[in-house]
């Protein structure tokens, strides 16, 4: 029902075009930003299904990622399943999840504050889950995922394979995202967006709805971690399930702009590049000082201009 | 002995509970007026903690004497992030998610300026009297949370007659209950809101300095506060006086009693349940304002 729409040309060009970058003798730390840079676009893409379109903001997605970066992992560590059929039990977990939070949190009208409230606590009870689950998730100190070189089991030498990887999942998200802003379901989430009651009144389920665009966005999300575990392969509660990964979320595509598809991915565009050549320059220490860059920008953005960046760009362009 | 043990968990407890509360009344008080979450609460809590290391590094002073300097450099803190942040929100009628975001804002810039000014070390400072315990048989207590449970019940009480009868506290009610006819009364609603931030501010300063000899300080320090105190907060009914202090002692409790018999981490899980539970149940909170 999403794909009836093609894509747009703008979204293809660009692909194709990022499709041939890897002939390019870049470096590798070239590579690692730009599969940063599609990976925060992807994730704030996804978020921005729920939190953009509908307006229920979540501050908690970064509980899916863990799910997805986890679920996995622990198959692979403990039963050797690989993480492609571990990939849909991830996705199976946290889509239990989000259904046990979304669905009385929107049927009971949770609504604005206490929402982002609800979604803030869940990362934290699985952080100290996973936490106080030491002896099979290794605690704080996190797992590594054993190093078997093979596509069968998700790892590759080189990041080419990755960028694709991340190229892909980019490409599907905007274009779903795209799609969804210009049909049906997209028009119901807008309306709940811009007043919850009158939606219902003409005749929304905006339960349904909300809970819809929810458990797509988490689906999205917790593929999101998989690919991190894989791409990493180091995972640690603090890192998947902190509550900076579901700020730093929203803040991208607050940024770019959460009511447009594209929106998120300009959001990434201009915090990826950033903190991660803060990152290289500074070393650890300071590398997460991008977030000082971070909380400026989002007030900054939250305070005057309510279309985020692309807003200002477009009115630039007018 | 069993029993003893069981009245021993029961009195931390209540002494957690305590320690709640000084953080969460703060919080609460500035909701209940301005209906804006101070999600930074946690933050002013870690500045007011990183003022009273310094003072104790530099001067020398224990973070008990230097109390009457933190709290009024926490409420011009305050007055000041609610002058140049909060109000414009306000006068610009922005939605309720420009604030959230506002706010996020403000805790990402307050932690990584501290971090940048003071590095993510953990520090702390040891008064060797917080860290003795008293033994009032059958139980031993720990005089550092003592002292700020009996700080913690001491502001509650100042706070309650402080709105029941002064000028301003009667002032503050008034807009708390009806802005607009509070600005018909003639009340200077934008200072009252500043005064109001201001003393919430001043109160995540009273915390600061008494959980200072407690807790280690760092940037990050401040924030697992601002989640419990939501969680407090929301649970008793935001804004409500009464609910925070119920809240904090359900929360303290929680901690005490499964920290002692399962684990302190699933402790915190357990708490987190049982607000996400009341928020489905009864997202008004157990107290209505």
């Amino acid at each position: 029902m999403f794909w009836k729409i093609p894509c747009p040309r703008n979204l293809l060009i660009v692909t194709v075009l990022a499709t041939v970058v890897p002939i390019l003798p870049l470096p590798s730390y070239v590579f690692h930003i730009l599969i940063m840079l599609l990976f925060f676009s992807y994730l704030s893409t996804a978020w921005t299904i729920v939190s953009g379109y509908g307006k229920q903001i979540s501050l908690g997605h970064s509980s899916f990622v863990g799910l997805g970066a986890y679920v996995p992992t622990l198959l692979l560590v403990y039963f050797g399943i690989t993480p492609w059929f571990g990939a849909a039990a991830g996705i199976a977990v946290s889509l239990t999840v989000a259904l046990l939070i979304g669905f009385p949190a929107f049927k009971f009208g949770l609504r604005g504050p206490h929402f982002s409230f609800a979604t803030m606590a869940l990362p934290a009870i699985l952080e100290s889950i996973f936490i106080s689950a030491r002896n099979v998730t290794g605690g704080s100190l996190g797992i590594s995922i054993p190093y078997k070189e093979s596509w069968v089991y998700f790892q590759f030498a080189s990041k080419i394979p990755y960028y694709y990887i991340a190229l892909l999942m980019w490409f599907l998200a905007a274009n779903l995202a795209f799609s969804i802003e210009r049909n049906w379901f997209g028009y119901y989430l807008m309306a709940i967006r811009e007043d919850e009651d009158a939606a219902g009144a003409v005749g929304i389920n905006v339960t349904r709805c909300k809970l819809i665009a929810l458990l797509l966005s988490v689906a999205l999300t917790a593929w999101g971690g998989v690919f991190y575990a894989q791409y990493n392969l180091y995972i640690d509660p603090a890192t998947l399930f902190g509550l900076p990964l579901s700020f730093q979320i929203a803040t991208t595509s607050t940024i770019g702009n959460p009511k447009r598809w594209i929106g998120p991915t300009i959001g990434a565009l201009v915090l990826v590049p950033f903190s991660e050549i803060l990152r290289i320059l500074t070393g650890a220490t300071f590398g997460s000082l991008s977030f000082l860059f971070y909380g400026a920008l989002l007030m900054i953005v939250a305070r005057f201009l309510p279309d985020g960046l692309l807003g200002l760009m477009t009115k630039r362009a007018k | 002995m069993q029993s003893e043990l069981i009245l021993q968990v029961v009195v931390n407890g209540f002494l957690a509970a305590g320690v709640y509360m000084l953080v969460a009344v703060g919080l609460n008080m500035i909701y209940g007026v301005m209906r804006v979450f101070n999600y930074a609460q946690g933050e002013l809590l870690m500045l007011g903690m990183y003022a009273a290391y310094w003072m104790n590094v530099t001067l020398n002073l224990s973070p008990y004497v230097s109390l009457p300097a933190v709290v009024p450099l926490l409420f011009v803190v305050g007055l000041g992030i609610q002058r140049v942040i909060v109000a414009p929100l306000f006068k610009h009628r922005l939605p309720p998610e420009s604030h959230v975001l506002t706010m996020i804002g403000l805790i990402f810039v307050l932690q990584y300026s501290a971090m940048l000014a003071w590095t993510s070390d953990y520090r702390n400072v040891v008064v060797p009297i917080a860290t003795t315990s008293i033994s009032i048989p059958p139980f031993q207590v720990p005089i550092g949370r003592l002292i700020a449970s009996l700080a913690s019940v001491s502001i509650a009480v100042a706070l309650f007659f402080f709105f029941k009868y002064s000028k301003m506290g009667k002032i503050i009610r008034a807009t708390c209950q009806d802005r607009e006819a509070a600005v018909y009364m003639g009340i200077n609603i934008d200072r009252v809101e500043a005064i109001t931030f201001g003393i919430g501010a001043a109160l995540a300063g009273v915390a600061a300095g008494l959980l200072l000899p407690l807790y280690y300080v760092n940037p990050f320090a401040g924030f697992p506060f601002t989640i419990i105190s939501f969680i407090i907060v929301t649970l008793g009914g935001l804004g409500n006086f009464i609910g925070a202090i119920v809240g904090s002692l359900i929360i303290g409790m929680i901690e005490s009693v499964v920290g002692f018999f399962i684990s302190a981490e699933i402790a915190s899980a357990v708490a987190f349940t049982i607000f996400v539970l009341v928020l489905f149940l009864k997202p008004s909170g157990l107290f209505e304002e």
